[in-house]
């Protein structure tokens, strides 16, 4: 690294992590910039957590670190724990332990702790301060914990599915409260989730994990831009002898064959590319349409993000 | 620090309703004295010991509570990543969670004692200077650190995965045979104290090492439980194997005492000729172990013997072997192993095929055989092979047994059958003597000596065939059992304060001590008086051997039976001068007349005294000191 250049607050490099012959992590590389809002996204057992707990110095890998403002978070844990807010996965507070009770206990720990703030939003989500952690419901729970994580300012917030096991209210809640925390800080953010269309709103970079493995690592916007869906008819022509090449200037990700033509998405869409395409011999009707984010994890993956996703993506596509 | 004291604080905040609990316990104590058990106490010391029994009581069962469930549930539960999500120490998360729990017993087990305490402040006070708040502290400490550790060892017992209590299980198995094994000797040994304090040590270190393996499973682990549980092994086990490689390091250092570091020691066996002596004493460092060594006297050699003060130990009358034996296992009443050595070789004991429960032994005199007296049989046996080369039945009501070697090939037996003839108002008894050839396995009826009167003593001759009995109330008797006769009276003398020896050039020598002056009558060998020494003003006087032949070790001493003030002298049988050794010093000889044959002029057993401070000294005939060979206390 560059000495003048301020380190990334988060870095992924290499990391492998195995649990007996399983593999987690494999040879995961990323880096999270300042400022911006890294959604790793990966179906459950991706080893979206194992990289999580990794980058928060809570587990060590096999191989590779996981660097947290430049230092290593597995070494420095402890000490970069005060720039750095963490949600795990099972909000985890002593079950006997209030709200308040984890106030004052954070407020013991970082010497520029918002009492007041974790409080007051508590407060305006409807969550008990003095009812014991373990009582209350799931979706407070992650209230309580994002609101511990937010209390000191972190200049690094990492979320592990935030919203896993939340109904569509409290997920929705959540992100809204996450995007007025980020608001007015600048604060970088590190998450991942199933929920899609709540990160898509929000997210500045995005890394598709499946088996271990980092599919994609991309800005939002470059990954919107280049990721279409191309639907056309293929005519039969005199002067047409060949068919199946009018896709080689792009790169097609999916191609499927039905009944009224071809269903493609291509990762290298620029719009001078198509139109050379739209004026192909044989192919008519072509149209081109943005993907959703959800769209273009279930074309890199192959599979939807989350069940329900499967069951919404099958019935928008009409297949059996 | 904040993390540690942030963490402490929370544990203690958790589970503030102990200290409710502790109110109530301490209340009991009040009522101490209404129970009538508390009455033979007065009510002031049955309040403080109740109260002190319950907060010992307390902060034992808190532990091992607390240990299941505050470290044990967290660890298994994976409920530390709150903690590992904030700036805390991973050392200040398992020492806060210890240091809070500690605390919590400490302020719980206070409290317990508060209200008896403030009752009954100035028993409180006193029983304190008498060390009452020191064995408090040592119970209270034990308690919370074995407890705390034994919940958390039941915790995760409870909560891991079969493989790894599968893991724990073979593991801790092997940690015990170990264990067993190392401590085996000493638990044979038979010395409390020593195993006291090594198992207060040991279980402290295990206990410690336990909770290390908890932090090491929250410090290398963290939230993973794989990693954490891995860790947890590999240092619970790393460390407990330590301790055992540890235990047996110290074990081997208890059993093995230089020389030097031997006092207060007891000769238990002695070569006739030669220089070559067993030992049994304490040693420097090791508390109440007695441990032993067959050393020469002459150039300092030595080879290691038995443990602890059971056991028979012979050495072959020309110095050349060594026997002993040695409980096979802890149980004082078992079998025992027997052990053979050659010293001149100086090579280490090998433990024969031989064992049984054992009565005593003997050696032949070039030390090839072993007679041992067991349950029923006495057995002659080829050491070290431990062949068996003949047997004699014992009787089962026999009432003593003496046998020795008097040949390679013969042993000889003195049997007293309890079926002795009765005569109004007196108890008779007979002597059996009878010899067993060793190649021809025969047993040879010698003499019977009948109708002695009880009680009676007994002084042997091996080497001529003589024996003195010496009845109570009646004469002093000299036997010739080659020619299985009576020899003569040698006179009578008041029982209990005489001392008998037999000289080299085989005449007899009888000291006592009557109308508070002490004598030594030299008999010659067939019992004729020759000459009366006079010792001076003494109420004790006992024999020992000859340094050098004619001159006979004598000890002296003021009071009967009181032999740790004695003086030892040399006394010239050729013009009677009696010339002091030292003060408060006995013959080695005397003490061991029974076990030890006659000793040869200029042997090591001739030449040895010990003081009472139980120091070995050994004289030098050619500067006429003494010299110490074992120190004393």
């Amino acid at each position: 690294m560059n000495p003048t250049e301020s380190p990334v607050p988060a870095a992924v490099e290499d990391l492998t992590v195995r649990y007996g012959r399983a593999i987690a992590c494999a040879q995961v590389s990323l880096s999270v910039a300042r400022g911006g809002v890294y959604a790793l996204l990966g179906r459950k057992g991706a080893g979206k957590s194992s990289l999580v707990r990794c980058l928060v110095g809570a587990q060590k890998p096999d191989s590779g670190r996981t660097l947290l403002f430049g230092e290593d978070a597995w070494r420095h844990r402890a000490r970069l724990m005060t720039r750095v807010g963490v949600v795990l996965e099972d909000p985890d507070a002593p079950p006997a332990m209030t709200p308040g009770e984890i106030s004052r206990f954070c407020a013991r720990l970082h010497r520029a702790w918002d009492g007041r703030g974790l409080r007051d939003r508590l407060a305006r989500l409807g969550v008990p301060l003095d009812a014991p952690f373990g009582r209350l419901s799931k979706g407070q729970k992650a209230q309580v914990m994002l609101a511990a994580a937010l209390g000191h300012g972190p200049e690094l917030l990492v979320l592990d599915d935030p919203t896993l096991n939340l109904d569509s209210a409290a997920r929705k809640a959540l992100f809204e409260e996450l995007i007025a925390a980020l608001a007015g800080r600048g604060t970088t953010v590190f998450i991942t989730t199933h929920d899609l269309a709540g990160i898509e709103a929000i997210a500045t970079r995005i890394g598709f994990l499946k088996k271990g493995r980092l599919l994609l690592d991309e800005e939002m916007e470059t990954l919107r831009s280049r990721f279409r869906r191309i639907r056309y008819g293929n005519e039969i022509t005199a002067a047409r002898t060949v068919y199946g090449t009018e896709l080689d200037a792009f790169d097609a990700v999916r191609v499927q064959v039905r009944g009224w033509g071809v269903d493609a998405v291509v990762s290298n869409y620029d719009d001078l590319a198509f139109e050379r395409f739209r004026r192909t011999a044989g192919v008519v009707d072509a149209e081109v349409s943005a993907m959703s984010l959800e769209e273009i994890f279930l074309a890199v993956a192959g599979e939807p993000l989350a069940p329900e996703s499967a069951a919404r993506g099958a019935a928008r596509e009409g297949t059996p | 620090m904040r993390g540690f004291f942030a963490v402490a604080s929370r544990e203690i905040v958790e589970r503030r309703r102990v200290f409710v609990a502790a109110a109530v316990a301490a209340l009991f104590p009040l009522f101490a004295p209404l129970l009538p058990a508390a009455r033979r106490f007065g009510a002031p010391e049955a309040r403080l010991y109740t109260a002190a029994f319950f907060a010992v009581a307390f902060s034992a069962a808190l532990s091992l509570i607390l240990g299941m469930t505050a470290i044990g549930r967290d660890l298994s539960e994976r409920r530390l990543g709150f903690y590992f999500s904030r700036p805390i120490g991973n050392a200040a998360i398992w020492a806060g969670k210890l240091a809070g729990i500690g605390l919590q017993v400490l302020l719980a087990a206070l409290l317990i004692l508060l209200p008896a305490g403030l009752v009954d402040l100035a028993t409180w006070w006193r029983e304190t200077r008498m060390g009452l708040a020191a064995e408090i502290g040592v119970a209270f400490v034990f308690a919370v650190v074995v407890f705390l550790a034994l919940g958390k060892a039941i915790s995760l017992a409870l909560r891991s995965r079969p493989a790894w209590v599968a893991g724990d299980v073979v593991a801790f198995a092997l940690w015990l045979l170990a264990m067993g094994t190392i401590s085996l000797p000493l638990l044979v040994a038979r010395a409390p104290v020593v195993l006291q304090r090594l198992g207060l040590v040991v279980a402290i270190a295990c206990a410690v090492a336990l909770l290390a393996a908890g932090g090491a499973q929250v410090s290398i682990g963290r939230v993973d439980p794989v990693r954490g549980t891995r860790a947890r092994f590999a240092v619970l086990w790393g460390l407990l194997f330590a301790i055992a490689g540890l235990f047996a390091g110290f074990t081997r250092w208890l059993l093995r005492p230089a020389p030097s570091e031997l006092s207060s020691v007891l000769v238990r066996a002695a070569a006739p000729a030669g220089s070559w002596i067993g030992v049994e004493g304490l040693a420097r460092g090791r508390a109440d172990l007695r441990v032993s060594l067959f050393y020469d006297v002459a150039s300092g050699g030595y080879v290691r013997g038995w443990t602890g003060r059971e056991g028979s130990a012979v050495v072959s009358a020309d110095g050349t072997t060594a026997a002993w034996t040695q409980a096979s296992g802890i149980f004082s009443d078992g079998p025992q192993d027997v052990w053979a050595c050659r010293l001149a070789a100086g090579a280490p004991g090998t433990r024969t095929p031989i064992s049984e429960r054992i009565g005593n032994i003997a050696i032949s005199p070039e030390g090839s055989r072993l007679a041992i007296a067991g349950e029923r049989a006495l057995g002659i046996y080829e050491i070290p092979s431990g062949r068996l080369l003949g047997s004699i039945a014992l009787d089962s009501d026999e009432r003593f047994s003496r046998f020795v070697f008097v040949g390679r090939d013969r042993l000889r037996l003195f049997r007293i059958p309890s079926a002795a003839v009765a005569r109004a108002g007196e108890e008779l008894a007979t002597i059996e003597v009878s010899d067993f050839d060793v190649p021809a396995r025969r047993l040879v009826e010698r003499v019977a000596i009948p109708n002695l009167h009880r009680p009676f003593s007994l002084a042997f001759d091996d080497r001529d065939g003589r024996v003195l009995v010496w009845e109570k109330g009646s004469a002093l008797s000299l036997f010739d059992l080659s020619s299985s006769r009576f020899v003569r009276v040698l006179g009578n003398f008041a029982w209990d304060a005489t001392s008998r020896a037999f000289l080299s050039d085989g005449r007899i020598a009888v000291a006592e001590a009557s109308a508070g002056m002490a004598r030594v009558h030299l008999f010659s060998k067939n019992g004729e008086p020759e000459r009366v020494f006079e010792a001076g003003q003494a109420g004790l006087v006992r024999l020992g051997a000859e340094p050098s032949a004619g001159t006979l070790a004598v000890s002296v001493g003021p009071t009967p039976y009181v032999w740790g003030a004695s003086d030892s002298f040399l006394l010239d049988l050729r013009d009677g001068k009696l010339r002091k050794l030292g003060k408060h010093l006995e013959p080695v000889a005397a003490h061991m007349r029974w076990r030890l044959p006659q000793p040869e002029p200029g042997s090591a057993a001739s030449l040895l005294f010990s003081r009472n401070d139980g120091a070995l000294l050994r004289f030098d005939p050619a500067t006429g000191k003494l010299v110490t060979v074992f120190r004393g206390r």
